[in-house]
């Protein structure tokens, strides 16, 4: 028979993994947009001071 | 443009206007998110009571089950963008597609990992190779073939019609899933909540269930928007490279 402690750490391993996964995927997303933002803006500038026009 | 007027789905083709209107709806959506996980997540520990069998144990279902019902909703978005990319060649299709595989995947893997651990202390058993657990293992291998395709295939128009044409096959697996619990005899309880007679689970654990999926879903709209601007930026940059590839070879 399982007892109430037992409960407890399922459900607690259930919502810290959960917590992981989406944690770690809406950090990803964040991360990933401003990393090719930054990128864009750094491509973009040297575009500008090359006096090329941008396609 | 007069912003007065509504967008139609053809001038979403155009990156900048899809860019406006993501902008807009981002934080509403993440603040929305948040306020429903606020507020589903007090009435899973605190409004829910502990079931009369499964103890405390129940509460898994309220982020078990969310992400079962996103695992299903993301790739059935995922096959109409394929349709719209095989069809109607709509632009932001395959970007809509490809920003929501990695999403899927996520979603199915926190649905097998935490049915894996509410089965143990209820079945018995982490696993059973049951058709409900086996077929959504099979959405989980699919959503990685899909993310694995998009890398394998350097253009993105070859790779687009590609990874359509295997969502739209891949598609087969989702009325096995839903139909898995009554078309065969499996460890997984068939449906209590989206029934032809209505939900047979009690509305005090029923209103923290919805409330949770929703802010699932506003979690997934918010990423799907932050997924869908990085993959149109990464595309831009892209097309800046090649530009500036070719400026050398010109000039000499």
């Amino acid at each position: 028979m399982i007892g109430p402690g037992t409960h407890a750490a399922f459900v607690f391993a259930a919502y810290a993994i959960t917590a992981l996964i989406l944690g770690w995927m809406i950090l990803g997303s964040w991360l990933a947009l401003r990393a090719s933002r930054s990128k864009l803006r750094q491509l973009e500038q040297v575009f500008s001071e090359n006096g090329q026009r941008k396609p | 443009m007069n912003d007065a007027r509504p967008t139609s789905w053809l001038q979403m083709a155009n990156p900048a206007v899809f860019n406006r209107w993501a902008d807009r709806l981002l934080w509403p959506l993440a603040i929305a998110a948040l306020a429903l996980f606020v507020y589903g997540l007090y009435g899973s520990f605190f409004v829910s009571p502990a079931d009369y069998q499964q103890g405390d144990t129940v509460r898994i279902m309220y982020i078990h089950v969310p992400a079962a019902w996103l695992a299903l909703f993301v790739y059935a978005g995922m096959a109409l963008s394929a349709l719209g990319t095989l069809v109607f060649r709509h632009p932001m299709a395959d970007v809509a597609q490809k920003a929501a595989a990695p999403l899927g995947a996520a979603f199915t893997l926190v649905c097998l990992i935490t049915g894996s651990i509410w089965g143990k202390p209820t079945w018995g058993t982490w696993w059973q190779w049951d058709a409900r657990m086996t077929s959504v293992l099979v959405l989980l291998l699919i959503y990685l073939g899909i993310m694995a395709l998009w890398r394998a295939v350097d253009d993105p128009l070859r790779a687009a019609r590609a990874v359509a044409i295997l969502t739209l096959v891949g598609a087969v697996n989702l009325p096995i899933i839903k139909f898995s619990v009554d078309w065969w005899y499996t460890l997984h309880q068939p449906a209590s909540v989206f029934r032809l007679d209505g939900p047979t689970i009690h509305p005090s654990m029923l209103q923290p269930l919805l409330v949770m999926a929703l802010a699932y879903l506003a979690l997934y709209f918010a990423l799907l928007l932050t997924r869908m601007k990085t993959e149109l930026t990464l595309r831009r940059i892209d097309r800046l490279q090649r530009v500036a590839a070719t400026i050398p070879a010109e000039r000499t």
